[in-house]
């Protein structure tokens, strides 16, 4: 059974969700951040349709679960494209849109086959420990790419505040997710990592960039070299 | 199992340091707002005077005091856990590495900042609600 709290963190990431898209839109800035805002809107799409499935057939109905698991890795995808526009943001400067989007290619043809190999080979035991280690391994391989990013953020000396906070704000999200479906795995009985760590993880990433968007002025710059975890004033 | 395992300690790993920068990046952008009149009255900082870490279980307790704006408690709550954090690593590393130790302070003192910061803003917001009801 859902309780208040639950609905209190759907609705509250519903409401921020759609606060992205229609921010985005009213400041014109909606396709300057074109993936990110088409995240968000698929993001909320996707929350509609898990509350009629939820009022309909039950929070218990295998069509809920399934509509959540897959939905889920289809949304990490879309994420990485996000991420892709974040690395073409960041690589501007040095021209590199079209080893970025190779590379994007690259890395989401590799995530297709290996995803379609393992759903190949489990074929016969489709379960929910399978989608749990699906969305953890999509979780983990989007936490590298944005690592990575991260670094090359650092190494350019990226000032762009709004820039870094996104960054930062899709590094806590893939952290966290990751590291929640691999305590699921890990220990699948923890009721936290199943009923109250994913709807406040998933709650963070629309909450960061609303207020990226709306505090966070295009201009705004910060020295990167202060931020780095490891650095000492 | 293994595997899993793995992933867990990566991600918990690289959650930290993406946590730390991200409250970093807070702190750093709080430090460059200076602090109206009537902040620095309320909360006894002086102009030219840093705020010592120990002050922003102090500050937060004022700032709770003053009408929530523009939902700034989810990140109040961000730099509060940064700053237990911190507490953490200047209790644990600090008597055997004493450059972690003046990091967690220096941080610190910018969380206490952070937190006249937002106290700053909550004055004026409540400054503001009132001088709308007055002309109301």
């Amino acid at each position: 059974m859902l309780g208040p709290f639950d609905y209190f963190v759907w609705i509250l990431g519903f409401a921020l969700e759609v606060f992205v898209v229609f921010f985005s839109l009213a400041r014109r800035q909606f396709l300057r951040y074109l993936t990110l805002n088409l995240y968000m809107l698929a993001a909320a799409m996707v929350t509609v349709g898990q509350f009629y499935l939820v009022t309909h057939f039950g929070l218990y109905s295998l069509l809920y679960r399934y509509f959540y698991y897959y939905t889920d890795a289809l949304l990490t995808i879309l994420l990485y494209f996000s991420v892709f526009s974040l690395y073409q943001h960041v690589f501007k400067e040095m021209a590199a849109s079209r080893y970025v989007r190779g590379a994007s290619l690259m890395v989401l043809g590799g995530t297709a086959l290996v995803s379609f190999l393992i759903v190949r080979e489990s074929q016969s035991h489709l379960t929910s420990r399978f989608v749990v280690q699906l969305s953890q391994n999509l979780y983990f391989v989007g936490l590298v790419l944005i690592y990575i990013l991260w670094g090359a953020v650092m190494k350019l000396r990226e000032t762009r505040t709004r820039v870094i906070q996104l960054v930062l704000a899709l590094g806590i999200y893939f952290s966290a997710y990751s590291a929640t479906y691999a305590l699921r795995n890990l220990f699948p009985d923890l009721s936290v990592a199943r009923t109250i760590l994913p709807p406040l993880v998933g709650t963070w990433l629309p909450f960061a960039w609303a207020c990226t968007l709306w505090r966070v002025p295009e201009e705004a710059r910060l020295a990167t070299a202060r931020l780095a975890a490891t650095h000492a004033r | 199992m293994m595997f899993a395992a793995i992933i867990f300690v990566i991600s918990m790993y690289l959650f930290l340091q993406f946590f730390v920068s991200y409250c970093r990046l807070q702190v750093a952008a709080g430090r460059r707002v200076d602090l109206s009149e009537s902040a620095r009255e309320a909360t006894g900082i002086h102009e030219g005077q840093g705020v010592s870490g120990e002050e922003f279980p102090r500050l937060r307790r004022l700032v709770e005091l003053c009408p929530e704006t523009e939902s700034d408690t989810y990140r109040l709550g961000a730099i509060r856990a940064y700053h237990a954090f911190l507490g953490m690593v200047k209790m644990m590393f600090g008597p055997m590495v004493p450059a972690a130790a003046a990091w967690a302070t220096n941080e610190r003192s910018g969380c206490a900042y952070y937190a006249a910061v937002a106290l700053d803003a909550r004055i004026a917001h409540t400054r503001r609600m009132l001088e709308t009801d007055l002309l109301a």
